[in-house]
């Protein structure tokens, strides 16, 4: 099979910021080679809706500030996108659902406000799959598939987008993007931005950076607010960063973390910096390996490249020993029910009343609550919903789980 | 005890069980989990955050002034604290429910164990009061809904968010009730102490207090019957009509062969209770825990210390001491203090703030007077008062005043009649001090007799006809006469007096 690959160009350059401060890259002038990229590969499928005219004004600001010596944040000027199920005023916000397809948020979530107040600049918002679910990458959003950059058959062939919802999917000759933050993947790793917001619950952030050849981030739970990100599963997700180095994450990581008054789970640090030594010393560090994700299924390559990371960790001094993670047997099962459990309940407020989809059926209020959830929500959310809404009934094993929580 | 209890059906005894579930609208200016006002009768939907709407990706924020209403509620409630309690989603579709669940306290409740002992007795009746207590399982915290409007007419439902997301204390008792009456009681105390400790301002006719009430009935000996829920209950009185219906309703189906049917009911115009149909389906709310929401963690003055953040803490021995004292303490301390009978004391405290009025006003005047006074108080004061629908604390007349026309009254310095337009204008807003209005608007009692010879020679003069009848043949119609006088005198002399000068000046004429 013959592929022509397409060399991917990294904007991100040590010299950028450098460049960027000095006036030899303006903003404006940065964030048009981006929206040219962005243009230039829409085939891709990576963003939902741009946000260029904005962005060009905030550009401009931008650059003032830096010329004026006067930059908010070593994000300043840097083009950003986030993932679609970031809520963001004034600017559709669809969650790739046709339950929220025309939804316009009156309010932006907190930490892409904190990245905005740092002087980032919003691009985009990233495909991202059908409200969320599954791993495989971004196949069931209603805006169509992301495609995966490498090895993508650019020149061979025109490809059209086409919407899922309206016409199959014809041209199967790509690779997967990973999910659900596939389109945040595909936009950094392209170059049509620096940096992109993607949000992870199960790996959602993880594997589409792993899949793209990107750094993803899942940053630990309660480090920064949830307040905007649209939930799945409020007790695992987490907002997460999408990156070309791991120094880039941490600067974005360090912009957005922090104790948000409108999230109660989030907790405040003492001055906590992410900023990364030049030389990183991990001599006495002790790296554990869990026997139990040794599963018998795990594949060859995985297990090499596992060995491989361990080894490394050795040999720069870390210790590393195996240890004994007993209830991992049971964690994929708890996943499953909790995730089912809180996605049911979040969707409950899809009922087409405040806002979101609402079904031409209104013959009562229980009818326009049917059809426009039925309308709104594909196969799998709906299973989903279903399936969550059964391990709560009164009777289920569930109801004794939690309430022996209370003790 | 028994006995009291018991009702009469056609085949014999029968008695009856209740328990309360009372949700409790709190006084805050926000709601319980966002930043939205709080307002009785505002324009519809003016009052919604974006969680109140639940738009995606919004988050509950604990609101801690509510946290303390219902601590302070609980203390009066004799509850235990719970140091640490949790927050629960409850699921339901329902129009005016925009998250498609309520947050709630299910599995543990901010308090428990908690009971209140009050008086049951019927004023009319002139019983005696007899002491009652009703244990009290919880209290909990949860969010109220909106408010559907259905029109008919055109076929629509009309939703209104201002409601939604306003903090309730829902208190459930236990079945410790066994007739309308008692209920009724309870719910009065409950108003009464809610509005002393002003955690919820009690009008059950705007909803911030609303009554659920389980009724169910059985014969002596046997265990509980099936039982109904009669659900929002919004009067006192209808508490005690609705239940004493539906215990009646309940003795006459099982009398008549039926069987008495696990349903919600509600109360119609005519004060009976019918099957709402929309709640004929048992629902399954399908509780889970609010993951966007840590425990609540409460602390004592023994545990504050160790908190990092003693802004954000609550400490429930800061508010043990902040309790004001409670209304059957004030009771019996006034029928202690001021020997007068447990009604009146009942009187004085159910209107809220009479009673501190009372207070302040005995200390200003003699002991002597304090019967007088509370008398003033109840009829006088109360009167001008609901004329106006102003409460004592909206009164605008400063204690001072009130004093000044209260010692003006014991004096003899002007009359009853006097004092009450003395109120009446302080209350329709003029603000001249007592004395000035008594002088200018001629108030003064007329205490001269040489001046109230006046009136009364004036009096007799007009009225010779009056003066034949009084002097041949009826002596009653001195009272015409001296309704002359006090119209001519603006009521400004004391009767006895009057009445002295005028059978002395008739005497004199016959004589004449």
């Amino acid at each position: 099979m013959h592929r022509s690959s397409y060399r991917l160009q990294a904007y991100q350059d040590p010299k950028l910021a450098k460049e960027l401060r000095s006036g030899e890259v303006s903003v404006s002038e940065l964030c048009n080679r981006c929206k040219e990229r962005a243009s230039k590969l829409n085939s891709l499928n990576a963003l939902v809706t741009t946000t260029f005219e904005q962005a060009e004004k905030h550009a401009l600001e931008s650059n003032q500030r830096i010329q004026s010596g006067n930059a908010r944040h070593i994000l300043d000027g840097i083009p950003f996108a986030v993932k679609d199920n970031f809520s963001t005023k004034g600017i559709r916000t669809t969650c790739a659902s046709k339950i929220l397809q025309n939804y316009i948020p009156a309010y932006t979530a907190t930490v892409v406000e904190k990245l905005e107040e740092c002087g980032a600049i919003l691009m985009a918002k990233q495909i991202w799959m059908n409200l969320q679910w599954g791993d495989s990458g971004c196949t069931d959003s209603i805006f169509g598939p992301t495609r995966n950059p490498w090895l993508y058959p650019y020149k061979e062939r025109e490809v059209t987008v086409q919407r899922s919802d309206t016409q199959e999917v014809q041209d199967t000759d790509w690779f997967i993007s990973g999910g659900s933050s596939g389109g945040s993947a595909v936009a950094v790793a392209t170059g049509m931005v620096l940096g992109a917001l993607g949000s992870d619950t199960g790996g959602s952030t993880r594997m589409p950076a792993s899949i793209c050849g990107v750094v993803g981030l899942k940053p630990t739970y309660g480090l920064s607010s949830r307040h905007g990100l649209i939930p799945l599963v409020n007790s695992v997700d987490v907002p997460g960063v999408l990156s070309k180095t791991v120094d880039d994450a941490a600067v974005i990581l360090g912009a957005m973390c922090g104790a948000d008054p409108l999230d109660s789970t989030t907790v405040s640090l003492p001055d906590q910096s992410f900023q990364l030594p030049d030389e990183i010393d991990i001599k006495g560090l002790k790296v554990g390996i869990p026997q139990e994700y040794h599963s018998p299924r795990l594949e060859e390559e995985v297990l090499q490249s596992w060995s491989k990371a361990a080894d490394l960790f050795e040999n720069a001094g870390a210790k590393v020993i195996p240890v004994s993670l007993p209830h991992t047997q049971y964690s994929l099962a708890c996943y499953s029910v909790l995730c089912a459990v809180e996605v049911a309940s979040n969707m409950a407020r899809y009922d087409g009343i405040e806002f979101g989809h609402r079904s031409q059926d209104h013959s009562s209020t229980e009818a326009l609550y049917a059809a426009s959830r039925h309308e709104g929500f594909n196969q799998v959310v709906r299973g989903r919903i279903f399936a969550g809404n059964f391990f709560l009934l009164r009777r289920s094993v569930l109801q004794i789980c939690f309430n022996l929580m209370t003790t | 005890m028994a006995a009291r209890n018991v009702m009469k059906g056609k085949t014999g005894d029968w008695l009856a069980v209740i328990g309360l579930e009372i949700h409790a609208q709190i006084a805050s200016h926000s709601k319980l989990f966002s930043g939205s006002k709080v307002k009785f009768m505002a324009p519809p939907n003016q009052l919604v955050s974006f969680f109140d709407a639940a738009l995606p990706g919004t988050l509950p924020v604990l609101n801690k002034y509510c946290v303390e209403a219902s601590i302070l509620t609980a203390l009066a409630l004799s509850c235990r604290i719970n140091k640490k309690s949790l927050f629960d989603r409850k699921h339901y579709f329902y129009a005016d429910m925009p998250a498609g669940y309520q947050i709630t306290q299910q599995r543990k409740p901010i308090a428990s164990n908690g009971h209140l002992l009050f008086n049951v007795y019927d004023d009319v009746k002139r019983e005696k009061p007899r002491r009652h207590r009703v244990n009290i399982k919880q209290i909990q915290l949860e969010q109220d809904s909106g408010k559907s409007l259905h029109d008919d007419e055109k076929q629509q439902t009309l939703v209104d968010l201002n409601r939604a997301g306003v903090g309730l204390m829902e208190l459930v008792t236990e079945p410790d009730m066994s007739n309308g009456k008692e209920a009724a009681a309870f719910v009065q105390e409950l108003q009464t102490i809610l509005e002393r400790i002003g955690t919820c301002n009690g009008k059950m006719a705007e909803g911030a207090l609303r009554v659920d009430a389980n009724i169910s009935v059985n014969k002596p000996g046997e265990p509980h019957g099936v039982r109904t829920e009669v659900k929002n209950i919004n009067s006192v009185r209808f508490v005690k009509n609705a239940i004493e219906y539906e215990i009646r309703r309940q003795i006459d189906v099982l009398e008549s062969g039926g069987t008495v049917v696990m349903e919600t009911r509600s109360l119609d115009d005519t004060g009976c209770t019918i099957p709402m149909r929309d709640k004929e389906v048992v629902q399954d709310y399908r509780f889970m825990p609010e993951p966007n929401l840590p425990p609540l963690v409460l602390y004592d003055d023994t545990t504050i210390n160790s908190t990092i953040c003693q802004e954000k803490a609550i400490n429930v021995d800061t508010l043990r001491r902040r309790m004001p004292e409670l209304p059957e303490d004030q009771r019996q301390r006034l029928t202690e203090d001021y020997g007068i009978t447990y009604s009146n004391a009942v009187k004085l405290v159910n209107e809220e703030g009479l009673a501190d009025l009372f207070e302040q006003l005995c200390t200003a005047s003699s002991r002597k007077e304090t019967k007088r006074l509370m008398n003033w108080c109840l009829i006088d004061i109360l009167k001008c008062l609901h004329q106006r629908n102003l409460t004592v604390k909206q009164s605008p007349i400063p204690v001072e005043k009130l004093s000044d026309i209260f010692s003006s009254l014991q004096s003899g310095e002007i009359s009853a009649k006097s004092a009450q337009k003395l109120l009446e204008l302080l209350f329709d807003g003029d603000s001249r001090s007592v004395s000035e209005i008594m002088d200018v608007e001629n108030l003064r009692q007329i205490t001269s007799e040489e001046e109230v010879l006046k009136f009364c020679t004036e009096a007799v003069n007009e009225e010779p006809d009056l003066v034949e009848v009084y002097q041949s043949r009826n002596k009653k119609v001195i009272n015409k006469l001296m309704g002359i006088v006090q119209v001519k005198s603006k009521g400004r002399i004391e009767p006895q007096l009057a009445r002295r000068i005028m059978e002395e000046l008739l005497e004199r004429r016959r004589r004449r």
